[in-house]
């Protein structure tokens, strides 16, 4: 007992005045304002014609990109909320049942004949998901290591869903309302990347704290 | 009617002033917590030497992580939830503790037996020279200076597993230099 009242002496000498944590919906709100606007400059570099709005089956494509923007929105929710001790998220579960969404409204979006062109532009898809998420990464790392707390893996796996789903809702700006089935295997694949990058950075960056 | 610390309704309020840099009482409140966070700590964990550990680590992160709490929410689930979460790294890392134990031990035998080997301080030195800058700091602190690994954490901003982690970097490094130097 005697040594844990000596570092509690030497912690509370060491004590400073220290600044709670904003509101989980204000540092989400900040990340978004910050993070959304470098990503799209970073785009700038893989650029490419935004989506006709017009065509055929846009409605999907608008469904696609607005579930992808509200599941990242509820995953960096998660994130920063799980982060602080004896808080809880919203349940995997309905991350699960999104990404089930998703994925079965890109396969609705595949048009029954082949599309030309289809290996150019898959591949160009990924390069696409994995530049807009390097900013994204960054600025949501830098976030979790500057607000500390702590980090259990599920909240770094939340982040990479966060940032995925934001890079794929970029992509549907400026993707073909329709698509194939080498094109989604792109984007899954795209979307894989990001989840396992952010959680690797993330565990060798904040495992120190 | 002054309450007494150890009344929960009071912890919320003593981390508010705690946060806002009151010493005195964050020293109540860190006081008050001490016999809650041991008992909770032997519910999980039954080797005593790991038990002293992990309520270092309890308070550790306390320290580290007291902007985190909110008063708007309350103050029990915040504190149970940093001391599980020390419990279950303390478990994860249970299966690798003997290696880590025996490494502690050479380590202290490393050192020792230069110290009582050798008359004169320069084998040591010429030893602890070899290491990089980081894990020299750390087992001169702990080995030498015969500091405790929270304190060690606490005084070089780091983790307890970050510790141990440069404490076995460091006998892997010496026991290479020894063999070199035989």
């Amino acid at each position: 007992m005697t040594d844990h009242q000596q570092l509690i002496k030497q912690l509370v000498s060491s004590a400073q005045p220290v600044t709670p944590l904003r509101s989980t919906g204000f540092r989400v709100l900040r990340w978004l304002l910050v993070a959304l606007p470098l990503a799209a400059l970073f785009s700038l570099f893989v650029h490419r014609g935004l989506t006709d709005w017009r065509q055929a089956g846009a409605w999907l494509a608008a469904l696609q990109l607005g579930l992808a923007f509200l599941l990242g929105t509820a995953a960096i929710w998660n994130t920063f909320t799980m982060t602080i001790p004896g808080r809880r998220g919203i349940h995997p579960y309905w991350f699960i049942a999104g990404g089930s969404l998703w994925l079965l409204l890109n396969i609705f979006s595949m048009p029954g004949q082949p599309m030309l062109d289809s290996e150019e532009h898959g591949t160009f898809c990924y390069l696409f998901l994995i530049v807009v998420s390097v900013p994204m990464i960054t600025t949501l790392l830098i976030t979790l290591y500057r607000s500390g707390g702590l980090y259990p893996l599920q909240s770094l796996l939340m982040a990479g869903v966060g940032v995925a789903a934001m890079a794929v809702s970029l992509l549907s700006l400026c993707h073909p309302v329709h698509q194939n089935g080498f094109d989604l295997t792109m984007h899954i694949a795209g979307v894989a990347t990001i989840i396992l990058s952010t959680l690797l950075l993330g565990h060798f960056c904040l495992r120190k704290q | 009617m002054q309450r007494k610390d150890s009344d929960k309704q009071q912890w919320p309020e003593l981390m508010q002033q705690a946060q806002q840099g009151s010493q005195q009482a964050y020293e109540r409140l860190l006081g008050a917590l001490l016999p809650v966070i041991s008992s909770q700590v032997r519910k999980s964990i039954y080797d005593p030497v790991l038990v002293d550990d992990v309520i270092q680590e309890v308070l550790l992160t306390i320290h580290r992580v007291r902007h985190t709490y909110d008063a708007n929410f309350p103050f029990l689930p915040w504190l149970m939830a940093i001391i599980r979460a020390r419990c279950v790294d303390a478990l994860r890392r249970q299966g690798s503790r003997q290696n880590e134990t025996d490494d502690e031990i050479a380590l202290s035998m490393v050192v020792a037996g230069v110290e009582e080997g050798e008359p004169d301080d320069q084998k040591l030195h010429y030893f602890l020279q070899q290491l990089p800058q980081r894990q020299r700091q750390i087992v001169e602190f702990v080995h030498l200076q015969e500091k405790s690994l929270a304190e060690a954490a606490l005084h070089h901003h780091l983790s307890i597993s970050a510790v141990k982690s440069l404490l076995h970097r460091a006998l892997s490094n010496l026991r290479r230099i020894g063999e070199k130097h035989d």
